[in-house]
């Protein structure tokens, strides 16, 4: 088994070599603990019956729920016949249809998500937003698909501003040990190759919205609540989950800024993030 | 009339809201803000429960007199309306 520390986790997976994708090696750790999430990569051997009752039909997935455990099982996929997410324990079991047919990317996603599933269940949300550093802390810039959190960042970069990259798709959240609330890198970065293991304070969240102007604000609490659990796309199929996420949401909203950005795809756009931020940073500092 | 399936109701900061599980989240239902009256009617709705029942239950809740039970069954019906409208009401 190879073993992987991710968002302050030990993630044991259980594969052939060539089943596993090379971001995860920048993660791979020795150890003897026993993993706190443990995956199993194997060849689907009979022809699977699916359970009747299904919690979530989507355009790319449809989940299944037993009384002991998920199935979830991908639309048109290629190689990964389904995987299997157990109730009792942190256990995935991820099955391809073939040995002869590696699809890196299913496999990737299938202990991608097998891995949210069950961080979630110790108090880690998934954020999905392009993440840099600056100033010691990890900025997040969330906002759906397309409306241009990527290009934000890039105008970070084009200001020459003092930052690094993060991660360009997602990061983990949660309150370590300290009571700080921090953003951990993952192996797993979307389209984007940005990414780092490296867990930083989260300074903040700022939800993008497309905008003839550019405008930054601090969120009151609910809103602040509302917006990062929308964006958390750890899984919400039942009312235990989405309590999780919000519980998670509130307590990361009472230990760090979340603000609303009004933005353009110009560098503006970014000059008013920094300054929004270093208004923060300064007010922090104060107190 | 009952609570429609799929809804989480969370208390945060003070205010109520109604928050899509799974498949709804998926369908992209929205979000139903609600104030302490609505709090208490959704939490009766949980289970099925008749609108006699339901107003009267207000009633008591709020120590409403004949006055003020015109006036929480205005709210309580402005309140199942919105729950209709966004398709949350099993009746």
């Amino acid at each position: 088994m190879k073993k992987y520390r991710i968002a302050g986790l030990l993630l044991g997976i259980d594969a052939k070599e060539q089943f596993l994708h090379r971001e995860l090696q920048d993660f791979e750790v020795e150890s003897e603990e026993k993993p706190d999430i443990w995956v199993g990569i194997s060849v689907q051997q009979d022809k699977r019956v699916y359970p009747e009752k299904v919690v979530i039909s989507a355009k790319l997935l449809q989940v299944y729920e037993e009384a002991e455990r998920y199935v979830v099982r991908y639309e048109a996929s290629d190689c990964v016949e389904c995987y299997i997410l157990e109730k009792g324990s942190r256990k995935a079991h991820i099955y391809l249809k073939s040995e002869k047919v590696v699809c890196h990317t299913e496999i990737m996603y299938s202990i991608r998500d097998s891995f949210f599933f069950y961080m979630q269940q110790l108090g880690r949300v998934k954020v999905h937003s392009a993440s840099i550093v600056y100033q010691g802390k990890a900025w997040l810039f969330s906002a759906p698909a397309g409306t241009g959190k990527s290009t934000h960042v890039q105008l970070w970069k084009r200001k020459e501003y003092p930052v690094e990259d993060f991660n360009g798709d997602i990061a983990a959240c949660y309150m370590d040990n300290n009571g700080q609330a921090v953003a951990a890198g993952l192996p797993w970065c979307g389209t984007s190759g940005l990414y780092r293991n490296d867990t930083v304070p989260l300074g903040g969240i700022l939800f993008l919205e497309r905008s003839c102007h550019n405008e930054a604000y601090a969120t009151k609490t609910m809103e602040g609540v509302l917006r990062l659990t929308a964006r958390c796309l750890t899984p919400a199929w039942s009312e235990g989950q989405m309590d999780r996420n919000v519980n998670l949401a509130m307590e990361l909203v009472k230990h760090c800024t979340m603000g609303v950005l009004y933005c353009t795809p110009q560098e503006q756009a970014a000059e008013v993030a920094k300054e929004f931020i270093d208004k923060i940073l300064e007010i922090k500092e104060k107190c | 009339m009952k609570l429609s399936e799929g809804y989480l109701v969370k208390e945060i900061a003070g205010s109520y809201v109604l928050l899509p599980v799974g498949q709804n989240v998926v369908d992209y239902q929205h979000i139903l803000h609600a104030n302490e009256t609505g709090y208490f009617i959704v939490s009766q709705l949980k289970t099925e429960v008749a609108y006699d029942d339901l107003l009267e239950r207000l009633a008591v809740a709020y120590e409403a007199d004949a006055e003020d039970k015109e006036a929480l069954k205005a709210d309580l019906d402005a309140f199942l309306e919105k729950l209709r409208e966004k398709k949350l009401l099993c009746e």
